[in-house]
């Protein structure tokens, strides 16, 4: 089986697991926006808090998509898929759910918060999708729990909201890019979206790595040598 | 007879508790081979080591079949179907949809699943998700079978209809290898391979029982 069928096939499964979390997707949906709209217009930070309950939504998504296959994952690796196929097939339907909140989202930012940059508002929330999923699966895959992967979460997201962006070691933790386009947008100071992109797009790219070892040292399947004409005749 | 499947000298140990020692298994085609013993004696872990799923600190394992794993606890999607199931894994065999659904719902008809349910896994009985889990391994014509416990949650009729369906399994020429409790149903396999607790003295776990 070709990496893109299978990849393709994982994906459809996931997206049918995750239409029948309507509840959850709701609550998530929920919450960047009421993270947001609970500061008033004009304060000058409201965008921040709502980034990062957009991250939390699309990691906490990824991050219970990745523990609720956790048992399933040994054996469809036994089955056949590669590690390829079950990460991207995973990745993909959670990336476009995150796009979709994104894309409904970022016209109420731009009316209610009216940004001095635009585009590096909306940029931000792309990029905060683009790194909240990974993000949660590289913590699916770290954590077997629930309550210490969502604590770990919890963690990622409250350091980048309270971590001012221009401080020595921000740029060390993984939502660094769209937290530093959010004040770009906001205040407008010309710092440019090249590095702050550049900085998801290799967060992201790190995050899969650090999923992909941890997946393979937890589901890897060695298939066995085949026999040879001397051997099992024992009996 | 043809060798399917043979672990020789398998030891393994998890955090420094021996588990097993110098265990060796042979599962030929058309027959039937038991793993019995008490609890914490390592079938479960034998069986692992079997499927690929767990390296064994010393032995080998070789292979010469496709073969179907059906573990204790069923490793199924909550939110999906037994339909979706089948697609899911039919696609790991290289089946497409329509194969996997036809092969699929013939290995379910036969474990009496209930024909056309289409309720969520999470829905479903303790039983009647135990024979998803069971059919899953016989997708693709496995000719190797790993089944942990396979009939847990079974009904009596169920679980009688399991021991013929390992019959015919054995008639159609497939190796299958059960681990079992079930002492009764030894009479019906060919040849047991019984474990015992890793005592102090690290003597060999795996005692091949004539038949």
């Amino acid at each position: 089986m070709s990496t893109l069928r299978a990849t393709i096939t994982i994906a459809e499964m996931q997206a049918r697991d995750l239409s029948r979390r309507r509840l959850a997707v709701v609550m998530l949906a929920a919450l960047p926006l009421l993270l947001y709209m609970s500061i008033p217009p004009g304060e000058g930070w409201e965008l921040t808090p709502g980034a990062v309950g957009l991250s939390w939504s699309v990691g906490g998504v990824s991050l219970f998509s990745a523990l609720g296959w956790r048992q399933v994952d040994p054996r469809l690796s036994l089955a056949g898929y590669d590690a390829a196929a079950q990460l991207l097939g995973r990745l993909l339907p959670l990336v476009a759910l995150g796009l979709l909140l994104a894309a409904a989202m970022t016209p109420l930012l731009l009316l209610r918060s009216q940004p001095a940059d635009e585009s590096a508002l909306a940029l931000a929330v792309v990029l905060t999708v683009l790194v909240g999923g990974p993000l949660g699966l590289a913590i699916g895959a770290l954590f077997a729990r629930e309550l210490e992967g969502m604590l770990a979460l919890i963690a990622v997201g409250g350091i980048a909201m309270s971590l001012p962006p221009d401080l020595a070691g921000a740029p060390a933790t993984p939502l660094w890019g769209p937290m530093r386009l959010v004040v770009t947008a906001y205040e407008g100071d010309g710092a440019g979206v090249g590095a702050p992109t550049v900085h998801a797009l290799a967060s992201a790219a790190l995050l899969g790595a650090v999923t992909w070892f941890a997946w393979r040292r937890r589901v890897r399947v060695r298939r066995p040598e085949p026999l040879t004409s001397t051997e099992g005749g024992r009996r | 007879m043809t060798a399917l499947l043979s672990a020789m000298g398998i030891t393994k140990s998890f955090r420094g508790h021996r588990v097993l020692v110098e265990a060796d298994l042979e599962a030929h085609a058309g027959q039937a081979l038991a793993i019995v013993g008490e609890n914490g004696a390592g079938k479960t872990t034998l069986l692992r080591i079997c499927a690929g799923l767990v390296p064994p600190d010393r032995g080998t394992v070789r292979c010469q079949a496709r073969l179907g794993y059906c573990p204790q606890q069923p490793g199924l999607v909550d939110l999906l179907t037994a339909d979706e199931h089948l697609v899911l894994f039919g696609g790991a065999l290289g089946l497409d949809r329509a194969a996997a659904l036809n092969s699929g719902r013939r290995a379910l008809e036969s474990l009496g699943f209930p024909p056309g349910e289409k309720a969520l896994v999470r829905d479903l009985s303790g039983g009647t998700r135990q024979k998803l889990n069971l059919a899953l391994a016989l997708l693709g014509d496995s000719r190797l079978l790993l089944l942990d416990e396979p009939y847990q949650g079974f009904d009596r009729g169920s679980y009688v209809d399991f021991w013929q369906h390992v019959d015919g399994w054995r008639r159609e020429g497939r190796a299958v290898v059960v681990v079992t409790h079930l002492l009764a149903e030894l009479e019906r396999v060919d040849s047991v391979v019984e474990l015992s607790v890793v005592r102090g003295d690290g003597s060999a776990s795996a005692v091949e029982v004539p038949r």
